[in-house]
């Protein structure tokens, strides 16, 4: 297949929305209050996950390609938000963060 | 592209499907890589939540503006990689023997920076030994550098070959740009879980 698109303008446009963006992410990082909370987490990995499409999308062409292309990135991508997700509930939770270690010793004490 | 328009440019179904398997077993190919990556980026999820103090000690380390600027390079790089694929589509070859050759240099500049970066967290005593958080920053950086080095290494390959390619025949420099764009995206997702949140 030859490349579909013709003029090298999209590209050009594709590259300037990454660097942005990835100033965009760099800016709203060093952000005091904004930076270091569950929001600016959110927007880091949002804006991560956009640039990620677009290079996905238009550099690699898969907007391009036919349907049978895209289970090959999508169950991996599943699978990765299952592996990372996944043990949530117990790290960020549970008796596996290190003050959770510190009350199970104190818990139980007597039996060693 | 319809297909009568891609029989008319490759002379034949059999290229067209040729290619098109070619860029399918790339994409199985890269499949397997979010997998390999994604193990790394998910144990240092796991470790980071559990141990947050060590990750917020670990950030007056890091040396967020010389990883911006690796981005920068990064994204240049792929911008290059891809003007080289539409180059030598339309049979350009010196202009994609350019590209790539800049792709390669580009490449290689993230390694030196990235060199640098390394060698400073040596010297302050930083080694993958010192923490839980160390060790997965040096293993998710460290195992991107050397895919880095390895897509410098295809190019490297590809700038002897390109001579021999047309428009009908450009299914490698298509499939090294496939990588390279991966090793870019992998990176899109490094910077920021590492360096800044």
């Amino acid at each position: 297949m030859s490349d579909p698109v013709k003029s090298t303008r999209l590209f050009w446009y594709v590259f300037f929305a990454l660097i942005v963006l990835t100033g965009f992410t760099v800016g709203q990082s060093r952000i005091p209050g904004l930076g270091d909370t569950a929001m600016g987490l959110i927007i880091g990995l949002a804006v991560a996950c956009t640039k990620a499409s677009l290079v996905a999308l238009f550099f690699m062409h898969l907007k391009y390609e036919k349907r049978y292309f895209y289970p090959v990135v999508i169950f991996p991508l599943v699978l990765v938000l299952v592996i990372i997700f996944g043990n949530f509930p117990d790290v960020a939770f549970g008796e596996h963060t290190t003050e959770g270690v510190e009350t199970r010793s104190h818990g139980s004490a007597g039996g060693h | 592209m319809d297909h009568a328009a891609a029989v008319s440019h490759h002379g034949s179904d059999e290229h067209v499907e040729k290619f098109e398997r070619a860029r399918f077993g790339m994409w199985l190919f890269l499949a397997s890589e979010i997998m390999f990556f994604a193990g790394f980026i998910g144990a240092y999820v796991v470790l980071r939540m559990a141990n947050p103090q060590l990750a917020e000690a670990a950030q007056k380390e890091m040396a967020w503006p010389l990883a911006a600027f690796n981005t920068a390079v990064l994204i240049v790089s792929s911008l290059t990689m891809v003007l080289a694929v539409n180059a030598i589509s339309k049979g350009n070859r010196g202009k994609c023997e350019d590209m790539v050759f800049i792709t390669a240099a580009l490449g290689t500049l993230f390694l030196v920076v990235k060199g640098f970066e390394y060698a400073a967290k040596f010297g302050h005593g930083i080694t993958p030994n010192s923490s839980t958080f160390w060790s997965s920053y040096f293993l998710m950086t460290g195992f991107h550098g050397l895919h880095v080095l390895g897509g410098i290494v295809a190019m490297i390959f590809l700038l002897f070959y390109i001579k021999h390619y047309g428009p009908e025949r450009y299914a490698k420099v298509e499939n090294i740009a496939l990588y390279w764009h991966f090793v870019d995206l992998v990176w899109i997702f490094l910077f920021p879980i590492v360096y800044l949140l």
